[in-house]
């Protein structure tokens, strides 16, 4: 399938991840023990056959750069097509809530304009699931929709905020509802939550952000929620795992359901990899003394400790009768002696101490700030 | 042609490595796997690139698919260099036939032109079977300051050794004064690591002389290099102390592989400041499910744990399975051991399937030792059926 291109749209902040986003945008924060959340939309392309990924960069962007480089991980380092870095925008406050900015498009119509691809699957870096976009792009392609737009069907408890969509029984969808952040639950909402991903014939894509470049401070969502009348907008169903971080408990969350066997098998055992750049490190060394249980734990750490229900990252250590119980610990971060750790994110660099005890709560976990000593 | 190379390096990586047995069975020695995620080649590429060198003519002849493959582009040891780079050089037809490579002086001798291509002022002849790191560009430096016309890695080996080497002898500065190859009565303990520096023109003209013998076994430790000590020339010995291992046999392989558990051990990859590249491909971190139990291993990405693993190396994308145990053993990338199996120490190829319920390394009930020191070995591509059994220090191999 080589008629779509993509676009993903970085530009996008929450303070709901604190420290962790501090220096970083929410799509290079790292994930699953060895990613970074922009991984799986970008590898969901990738494994679709797209060679052509646009990539709207946030604020903050160090980080995000040193992981793509020139996109040679993803394959996406080709004399036809490959990475395009896009500037976003900066304005108001640093942490913008908008994904789907029009202006970032305008911005960068070039890119949409100078390609022939016939359609553009646009998604934002903030999610984790292993999709097959290129059955999606067919199938949009098939039904001579304007927009498809991918939803959870059954909202997942935690979804309290996003894009609900009412769908008819030919799944075009006739009401969209943005709900905020903090917004009082409200039990009539509609059951599909839009998934932060939809698919659009390129063409129809720069005439509709042009026809708004007036008003271009506006999500693109809330541009399709106006013109539903005018357009066929239909949605289609993603019934695997999802799951999506904009919050320290949902990144602890959604890090210990990737723990799970089912969604575990889903999500990096398939037949679709997750690709992402590629640490040439040494295999990780179990000690003797080490005892290992449910963990995701990728290669050049050393475990000598108890490690439960837990993520690492490469280069973690892990000393003799350290605890880590339910937490997520980040590269090259260091747990010492007779330590107990228990719902915990530590960022890289991170020095535990010997004889430190350190717990969050299941619902508030504990974030150990990058390059903290504890 | 592009600007003038220092050093052009050699890589001999055409042996079957028949000791090998089973392991070499489909891939040539220096493709085989070696602590969990390297194969033996990355050593050699690895130190190039550490020592500066960026042109590399890899010499394959024996099974060189899986290393054609591996090499690629060279890119994953920084090697994709325009002007230089990674270039694998088969046997190849000419005008008027063509033929095998017959020793390792004839296999550089059939490509010199690549050489001359890249006109370098040395040339650097490497085996690509063994396990160590060397900077090179050090060496480089010492022939040069010698005037050497050759220079010779050398290291000190135990004396019960020294005649499976070539063993030499050196003045106080160097200066090579005798070279036997494999000698009954070793004269000295100092043992050639089969790394040479030549000066690029004399190469030429001890190769085409070798070629031009028809008593020459064409290789260089056999015959180039004690003419070339006849007829006068300067050779230098460098010494080199550190680790240096010629994996050649199953023990030294086994032995070689099981070191790396030790909490310090003698070839130290896990230091920082050492590093190895290899072409690693994309594999999720390791899975350790809850009923697994690992102690002492080393496990690489990709790997699923249902089971127990003791004082064992798990390569890249290794499943085990519940009720299975792993002791004192080696599994080569892609393998599934089924559930419930008793694998002890065993080597287990590449991308074979162990079926359920098998045992491989079932002790002998007669006395004595068992062959092979015990180490059962298990070939790449085989899938063994359920219930399999395999007597300790056995080798299970299709052809």
């Amino acid at each position: 399938m080589d008629e779509a291109m993509g676009l993903i749209c970085a530009n996008y902040n929450t303070e709901q991840l604190g420290a962790l986003t501090e220096y970083r945008p929410l799509a290079s924060l790292p994930f699953g023990g060895r990613y970074r959340m922009i991984d799986f939309v970008l590898s969901n392309m990738v494994n679709a056959g797209i060679r052509t990924v646009g990539v709207v960069t946030p604020y903050m962007y160090r980080s995000l750069l040193d992981h793509l480089g020139a996109g040679k991980y993803w394959f996406l380092d080709r004399k036809l097509g490959g990475l395009f870095i896009l500037p976003g925008s900066i304005y108001g406050f640093k942490n913008m809530s908008t994904q789907f900015l029009v202006k970032d498009m305008i911005r960068n119509l070039d890119y949409l304009t100078r390609d022939s691809k016939d359609y553009v699957i646009v998604t934002t870096a903030n999610q984790v699931y292993n999709m097959d976009y290129g059955s999606l792009v067919e199938l949009h392609a098939k039904s001579g929709a304007d927009v498809t737009l991918v939803y959870k069907g059954e909202n997942p408890a935690q979804w309290e905020k996003g894009i609900f969509l009412d769908l008819n029984f030919e799944k075009r969808i006739t009401k969209m509802v943005r709900v905020s952040p903090g917004a009082a639950r409200d039990d009539n909402l509609p059951s599909a939550l839009f998934a932060d991903c939809f698919v659009i014939s390129r063409q129809q894509f720069v005439d509709l952000v042009g026809w708004y470049q007036a008003v271009d401070h506006m999500d693109f969502l809330d541009v399709l929620s106006e013109n539903l009348g005018n357009l066929h907008i239909y949605g289609h169903e993603f019934t695997g795992y999802l799951s999506r971080v904009d919050s320290i408990d949902s990144y602890l969350k959604c890090s210990m359901e990737t723990l799970l066997p089912k969604n575990h098998e889903e999500l990096f055992f398939g037949k679709r990899p997750i690709y992402t750049k590629i640490r040439d490190g040494v295999p990780t060394r179990y000690a003797a003394s080490a005892n290992v249980t449910n963990a995701l734990i990728p290669n050049e750490c050393t475990i000598r400790g108890h490690v439960e229900n837990s993520i690492l990252f490469p280069g973690v250590l892990v000393e003799h009768d350290a605890v880590i119980k339910n937490s997520v610990i980040m590269q090259r971060s260091i747990v010492g002696r007779n330590t107990l750790v228990e719902n915990v994110i530590a960022d890289k660099f991170v020095t535990i101490g010997d004889g430190a005890i350190i717990m969050g709560s299941n619902d508030h976990p504990l974030v150990l700030r990058k390059k903290s000593a504890m | 042609m592009g600007i003038k190379k220092k050093c052009v390096a050699m890589l001999l990586a055409g042996g079957q490595g028949s000791r090998l047995g089973a392991l070499t069975a489909y891939v040539a020695k220096p493709a085989v796997s070696f602590g969990g995620k390297y194969k033996i080649i990355d050593f050699s590429l690895s130190n190039c690139i550490g020592s500066g060198i960026d042109t590399v003519g890899v010499l394959t002849q024996y099974r060189p698919m899986l290393l054609n493959s591996y090499i690629g582009t060279g890119e994953a040891w920084d090697l994709n260099e325009t002007g230089g780079g990674v270039h694998i050089l088969p046997p190849y037809l000419r005008q008027g036939g063509g033929e095998w490579y017959k020793g390792t002086a004839n296999a550089v001798f059939q490509n010199l032109d690549f050489i001359s291509s890249h006109d370098p002022e040395q040339v650097l002849i490497l085996s690509g079977d063994h396990i160590y790191t060397m900077q090179y560009n050090k060496m480089l430096s010492f022939h040069v300051e010698n005037k050497a016309d050759i220079t010779i890695s050398v290291m000190e080996v135990p004396w019960e050794d020294a005649h499976r080497f070539g063993i030499l002898t050196a003045a106080e500065d160097g200066r090579i004064t005798s070279f036997s190859e494999k000698p009954q009565q070793p004269e000295s303990n100092l043992a050639s690591m089969g790394i040479y520096i030549f000066n690029a023109g004399l190469l030429e003209n001890a190769l085409t002389e070798d070629e031009d013998d028809p008593s020459s076994s064409k290789d260089f430790g056999h015959d180039v290099i004690p003419r070339l000590l006849n007829q006068g020339k300067s050779l230098y010995a460098y010494r080199f102390s550190g680790y240096w291992k010629d994996v050649g046999t199953i023990e030294s392989y086994y032995s070689a592989n099981m070191e790396l558990l030790q909490e310090n051990p003698p070839f130290n990859i896990f230091d920082r400041k050492v590093r190895i590249l290899s072409n690693s491909n994309i594999f999720p971190p390791q899975y350790i499910w809850p009923e697994a139990r690992v102690e002492n291993s080393l496990i690489c990405n990709g790997c699923s744990v249902k089971g127990t693993v003791i004082n064992s190396i798990l390569s890249p994308d290794v499943r085990i399975e519940e009720g299975s145990s792993v002791i004192d053993s080696i599994i080569l990338p892609g393998t599934r051991i089924g559930r419930d199996c008793t694998l002890r120490k065993a080597i287990v190829g590449e991308n074979t399937l162990v079926g359920k319920d098998s045992f491989l390394g079932v002790p002998s009930e007669g006395g004595g030792a068992p062959p092979q020191q015990g180490i059962t070995v298990v070939a790449d591509s085989m899938a063994l059926a359920e219930g399999t059994r395999v007597a300790e220090g056995e080798n299970v191999n299709l052809a």
